[in-house]
């Protein structure tokens, strides 16, 4: 399953806009295969922050881990800096393409 | 009209971009002679270059000012988002106007992500709980690459009180705040606000000042962050942030 972020807004940054976006797609995700990839798209998204990326990518990780990548990533450094914060408080890295 | 490069005179649309205010408020201001215009004969509003730089660098002041007031007035309604979606819709403004400037920065990203989290958090850790008046000061000014957030909510301290009882000055609540991955929101268990902004700094070339209570922490690129006792203690958040 792709997840293209760009649907979300371009101006992810509050907690509670990320919460709000993970359960929206919480639907979306019912339909997930057993072992189905989930490949989170970062293309056309502006400012990416560690709140927003909290709630949606960390809820993400707790429940696909194994399963999940990051693609298009690019060299947005808020999305760059989001994700490298991210990964010290999750202490564990993420599968990443640019 | 004297139009060299120091005194060059500034239409009224460029004057509202770079004080971040609407052309209506500017010219309700030259109406009640709070910030005079310089008309041209055929009746356009003009503004002075250094005016406006001075009026901008104001807005500490003016947010300071808010802040420390008796009463409980909100501030003009230009710098005030009395709510999150206001908020939100102020800072995806600044962002377009960074993202579409001439000069626009390659990490102007990281700007939008400091102040979005510093100002959310004003709304995340006072939900509720808004001592006199909800929701926070906002204002930016372009031209001189400045930012001014503040809040009259309860201050660092005792939202991290939340989680931290044993916090004991507004001096350690800051160092917290900025050094450790710690939510307010316990039993919220996430948290990463602060410390995200100071990730910035360390990141981009911005320099930020930020007071609770009687602490103030100085963090600017390139340097050790700095937090110490302030003679004076002001109640919420005051917030400036400069990036040129």
């Amino acid at each position: 399953m792709q997840i293209i972020l760009n649907k979300f807004g371009t101006t992810l940054i509050s907690r509670q806009a990320g919460k709000e976006a993970y359960a929206a797609f919480t639907q979306n995700l019912k339909s997930l295969g057993g072992t189905e990839p989930v490949e989170v798209d970062f293309e056309g998204v502006v400012t990416f922050s560690p709140s927003w990326g909290d709630e949606f990518l960390g809820a993400l990780a707790d429940n696909y881990g194994e399963r999940l990548t990051l693609v298009h990533v690019g060299s947005n450094p808020s999305v760059l800096l989001t994700i490298k914060i991210l990964e010290e408080t999750k202490k564990s890295k993420f599968r990443v393409l640019l | 009209m004297d139009n060299n490069a120091e005194n060059r005179l500034i239409p009224i649309g460029e004057a509202a971009k770079m004080l971040g205010i609407s052309i209506d408020t500017l010219r309700r201001w030259d109406k009640k002679g709070v910030f005079p215009a310089i008309k041209s004969p055929s009746g356009h509003r003009y503004y002075s270059r250094v005016k406006i730089e001075l009026h901008s660098s104001e807005l500490y002041t003016i947010a300071k000012n808010w802040m420390t007031a008796k009463n409980n007035k909100p501030p003009v309604p230009d710098f005030y988002c009395e709510s999150q979606p206001r908020f939100q819709s102020r800072l995806m403004k600044m962002q377009t106007l960074l993202e579409q400037s001439e000069t626009a920065l390659p990490w102007f990203s990281l700007i939008i992500l400091a102040i979005g989290e510093m100002g959310n958090n004003s709304f995340d850790h006072n939900i509720g709980n808004w001592p006199n008046i909800p929701g926070i000061f906002y204002a930016f000014d372009l031209k001189n690459g400045q930012v001014v957030l503040a809040d009259r909510g309860r201050g660092v301290l005792t939202t991290l009180r939340n989680a931290r009882p044993e916090l004991a000055s507004d001096v350690e609540a800051l160092r917290v705040a900025f050094t450790e991955y710690i939510s307010g929101r316990t039993p919220e268990k996430r948290g990463n606000g602060l410390k995200s902004v100071r990730a910035v700094v360390e990141t981009a070339p911005i320099s930020i000042v930020f007071r609770s209570g009687n602490a103030l922490a100085t963090l600017r690129h390139g340097e050790e962050m700095r937090i110490e006792k302030t003679e004076e203690d002001i109640s919420g958040c005051l917030i400036e942030l400069r990036y040129k």
